[in-house]
């Protein structure tokens, strides 16, 4: 693939740093590109985002990064900056770092504008991103020789796997719905204290049934610290919804969840393909974040952020959609505002009537094939 | 963009907002007002009032010159005895300006521009008579409605005045009671001699364009003053009674215009009316299509008869999903149908290694026999045949028609001497269940819920719930109400309440996604006695067809039921934040452009 490279972009040296520095932007450019196009959008998550993630998470020079739905590579050549620019110094650093980075994707195109956005980043054989779907290995295959210190992962969304791929799973957990298979295979994936940052939609925070099993687990076997709440258009062109950003380790049972909610930047009305989201704009977070070690002591509530304990999580059957609690329902009187607010609320109502119909829809197919047996 | 931009640009999106009424009102929609409309039609008056319907002509005869003539006309009538002298009015000062006016315009008082204003008197009642009564009841919006008006008795018509007389382009103005005042008619060509109570206020008019001042009178910076708290109040009294006096109609300053203006304007208020009611005609009907067009193919769900059926019928909703389900009442719609496809065998897949219903009802029989030997309940007399036919469709192999009262314990309430009533309700101690504590989710409420101490409790001799219960309503306009009892797990039932325990606790989830399912809610008809108040006895309820599962197949079934629920109750959440959001954005536009 690199020699293929070499060949076609004469005057682009490859082996020098520099160079291929620069290629490696020009190519987050063009996958950034596809997708406002609207091409394989759904494996290119912001930049903004995965830097955020990244940088809070922190995984160390010798720790093994995992993202088991790497889609494009973001979190990867995230992970990669982010530990050559902290943790790395010697010769002897970069071959440990070029270990210690493991990624699987599905489906073909991704794949490979994965591995082409490895090599442009520096790793020499991509090999460790393998073209496979994680989800179809039973979920107890995956040994402890497996597991991984640091998983960073935005699972696709409202998609659904094909029939059997959710046998691999135990009966408790299966679903067919792809991001809740990736949880528990998160879950399994982590080593003991290993830490993982996931992208989720509000669906996952409220929804019930299986997920309410699934978010128990999570609860129990993780410490589910902080939960980022974005705002819409975040992913935009690709969805209107909101997302959130989980951080959980595991080893310790969640004792209270820390939520933030994101603002817009001052005079946003949304993000926008102008106007997307920065990382910059997480500096307040980073301030307010504190330290793990000594459990977050130092988090304040702010009108951004809340706490909510484990119980009152229980109580609610874990509907972890809690709003914040500091801001009043206000009623904007500016028509430029509200058509604003009254686009985004469609397209989250939009967003819900897509999977009602597909939950739905599955059901009813499924259901079906077994007639004939009618009485 | 400017607020015409904005306006034109989003025209179909804030005047097609709704609102839900709590209550029903008249009208063919009933609970929904179509408040873009609305909005759309107070946006026409309030431009038309300021002059920014049509152009300002200034060959026209501007209308201060209008005001000389029409003084010298009330001058004349001074003379010729028509009319008593007018006292002198005062001048309208800035401040009392609601709004500039444009070029050829001048503010004027009522007084100014009529000949007569006047409330009509009390009257002397008769059932028949040469002189009819207008009362408030009569002059409704757009239409004045003689057939509620009674008589004047005709003994007492000589102490009428010719002026009291309702003539051709009289304006009445209602004057009296919330809801009531403000409303306001032109009456046109009188058939029937009339005169008006005493609620009533007639305003006759001087070379003056009558509607347009019942143009000014209904829009909304004249409507919002008929309100005792507005600043610039029109009325006088408290929320309940309040009256607009005469004076105070006498005093109003209206904006006029030139005289051929005027009458430029109404024209243009009433194209523009008239469109309005025809789009209201048309989100009318379109509501009523959608309601059809939700039925119909949610009906064909339920009613296919194999899978393949099954199979394009749901292909239809789901092409159509986005434009079916936009409305709160479709979401209820498709709730039920979620569910009746659930107790069907419809919704989730048969696993043949499921151990079949048959099976299950050997264990709840197990059960029963268990509790019958323990002496906990009474062994039944003896079920009669299940009709499946009854039911209207085939059930999966492995399930099986029960009647309810195999799967479950029916427990009535104490009804005896012991009874507690309004006086035995303490602050806290052992729940106290009644209908009313029903919460549409299926819980019991926390606030309202009436408490009675524990030796109260522990002197009722029947109808104590245990924490896997469902309570079950029998009487009323309420009957098939039913509930789990969470949150509590201590309490009894009151008269309208039935406990149903089933027999296997794990299958209530099961038993109450049948209840509320159509197939649970219609067995009722099967045996209430179509009286008005319908009423069912606990046997009634024990011969309901149930449908039953194996059991991990009715895991299955609560699982997904749950799944689909959370999502449409989400859906019609944020699908009634967006129509609040849709009607802040229509008053905000109509904001906008007339300030």
């Amino acid at each position: 693939m690199r020699q293929v490279i070499n060949k076609l972009q004469d005057g682009i040296d490859f082996n020098t740093q520099a160079d291929r520095h620069q290629l490696g932007d020009m190519y987050e450019q063009i996958l950034k590109d596809l997708q406002s196009a609207g091409n394989a959008g759904e494996f290119y998550t912001p930049r903004a985002v995965t830097e955020f993630m990244v940088n809070r998470v922190d995984p160390r020079l010798d720790e093994m990064v995992m993202d088991p739905a790497c889609g494009t590579g973001g979190f990867l050549t995230c992970t990669i900056e982010h530990k050559r620019s902290h943790y790395v110094q010697t010769p002897e650093d970069e071959q440990s770092l070029q270990a210690s980075i493991r990624g699987i994707e599905k489906k073909p195109l991704p794949h490979l504008l994965a591995t082409t956005n490895l090599i442009l980043h520096g790793i020499e054989v991509p090999e460790q991103i393998r073209h496979d779907n994680a989800l179809a290995r039973p979920l107890i295959s995956w040994g402890p020789k497996e597991r991984v210190d640091v998983i960073l992962a935005n699972p696709p969304f409202g998609g659904m796997e094909e029939d059997g791929i959710e046998t691999n799973f135990p009966q408790a957990f299966r679903t067919r719905e792809t991001a809740d298979l990736f949880m528990t295979l998160f879950i399994q994936l982590l080593k003991e204290g290993g830490r993982a940052g996931v992208v989720l939609p509000d669906g996952f925070l409220f929804g019930e049934g299986m997920k309410t099993r699934l978010k128990e687990k999570l609860l129990t076997e993780c410490n589910l610290h902080t939960i980022v709440r974005l705002p819409n258009g975040v992913f935009s062109p690709y969805t209107g919804i909101k997302t959130n950003l989980l951080f959980f380790s595991k080893g310790r049972p969640t004792e209270q969840i820390w939520y933030y909610e994101h603002p817009y930047p001052e005079g946003y009305k949304s993000y926008s393909k102008t106007k997307p989201m920065r990382f910059a704009e997480f500096a307040t977070e980073i301030d307010w974040w504190g330290d793990e070690s000594d459990g977050f002591a130092s988090r304040q509530e702010t009108e951004q952020a809340w706490k909510v304990g484990i119980e009152e999580i229980k109580a609610r059957n874990y509907n972890l959609d809690i709003k914040n609690p500091w801001k009043g329902e206000q009623v904007s009187h500016d028509p430029e505002k509200l058509l604003a607010k009254y686009a985004q609320q469609q397209a989250e109502i939009q967003e819900l009537r897509d999977q009602i119909k597909q939950i739905l829809g599955d059901a009813l197919n499924h259901a079906t094939r077994e007639e004939g047996d009618q009485v | 963009m400017n607020t015409q931009e904005l306006i034109t640009a989003h025209l179909d999106l804030w005047t097609g907002a709704v609102t839900h009424k709590s209550t029903a009102g008249r009208g063919r929609n009933g609970k929904i007002e179509l408040t873009g409309i609305k909005k759309l039609r107070e946006l026409v008056l309030e431009l038309a009032v300021r002059g920014k319907l049509v152009d300002q002509d200034p060959s026209e005869e501007p209308a201060s010159v209008l005001l000389e003539r029409i003084a010298e006309e009330r001058a004349r009538l001074v003379k010729e005895g028509k009319i008593k002298k007018p006292k002198k009015l005062p001048e309208i000062a800035e401040e009392d300006k609601p709004f500039e006016l444009p070029d050829g315009w001048e503010w004027a008082r009522m007084e100014a521009i009529s000949e007569y204003i006047q409330r009509g008197k009390g009257p002397k009642y008769a059932n028949s008579g040469k002189v009819r009564i207008v009362s408030q009841k009569c002059v409704q919006w757009s239409s004045f409605d003689l057939n509620a008006s009674r008589f004047v008795d005709d003994s007492s018509l000589s102490s009428y005045q010719d002026e009291r007389y309702i003539r051709n382009n009289d304006i009445l103005w209602n004057s009296t009671g919330t809801g009531t005042v403000g409303r306001v008619i032109i009456v046109e060509n009188p058939r029937y001699p009339m005169v008006a109570d005493s609620h009533v206020t007639i305003i006759r008019l001087l070379a003056t364009e009558p509607s347009h001042i019942l143009n000014y009178i209904s829009s909304p910076s004249v409507q919002q003053r008929i309100e005792p708290d507005h600043e610039n109040s029109l009325v006088s009294g408290t929320t309940k009674q309040v009256e607009l006096n005469s004076g105070s109609v006498k005093l109003l300053a209206v904006p006029l215009p030139p005289l051929e203006e005027q009458q430029r304007i109404v024209e243009k208020v009433d194209e523009l009316m008239a469109l309005c009611d025809r789009l209201e005609q048309k989100a009318g009907d379109q509501l009523e299509a959608h309601e059809v067009l939700v039925d119909t193919l949610l009906d064909a769900l339920t009613r296919s008869a194999d899978a393949e059926e099954l199979s394009r019928s749901w292909a239809r909703v789901a092409e159509h999903f986005d434009t079916l389900f936009t409305t709160e009442a479709s979401i209820d719609k498709l709730k039920q149908t979620i569910l009746q496809l659930a107790v069907m065998g419809r919704l989730v897949e048969q696993d043949p290694n499921d151990e079949s219903a048959s099976v299950l009802l050997e264990k709840i029989a197990e059960e029963k026999s268990r509790l019958v030997n323990e002496g906990k309940i009474k062994k039944e007399k003896k079920r009669l045949e299940i009709n499946q036919a009854d039911a209207g469709f085939d059930i999966p192999k492995n399930w099986a028609w029960v009647n309810l009262g195999e799967l479950g314990v029916f427990v009535n309430g104490d009804r005896s001497k012991n009874y507690p009533n309004r006086e035995d309700y303490v602050a806290s101690g052992i729940a106290w269940i009644n209908t009313g504590h029903i919460r549409p989710d299926g819980t019991l409420t926390r606030k309202g819920m009436h408490f009675i101490t524990r030796e109260k409790f522990d002197s009722l001799r029947g109808g104590k719930i245990e924490p896997t219960d469902l309570v079950y309503c029998l009487r009323g306009a309420t009957f098939g109400k039913t509930a789990f009892v969470t949150p509590y797990e201590e309490g009894a039932i009151a008269s309208s309440l039935m406990i149903i325990r089933p027999l296997l606790p794990i299958m209530r989830k099961y038993i109450y996604s049948y209840l509320v399912s159509p197939l649970g809610r219609s067995q009722i008809f099967r045996f209430d006695n179509g009286s008005a108040q319908p009423n069912l006895s606990a046997n009634s309820v024990m011969m309901y067809l149930v449908p039953l599962p194996p059991a991990n197949e009715q895991r299955r079934i609560v699982e997904k039921v749950d799944e689909l629920m959370v999502l449409c109750n989400e859906l019609k959440a944020r699908l009634a934040k967006a129509g609040e959001t849709r009607t802040h954005l229509a008053e905000a536009m109509v904001d906008q452009a007339v300030n």
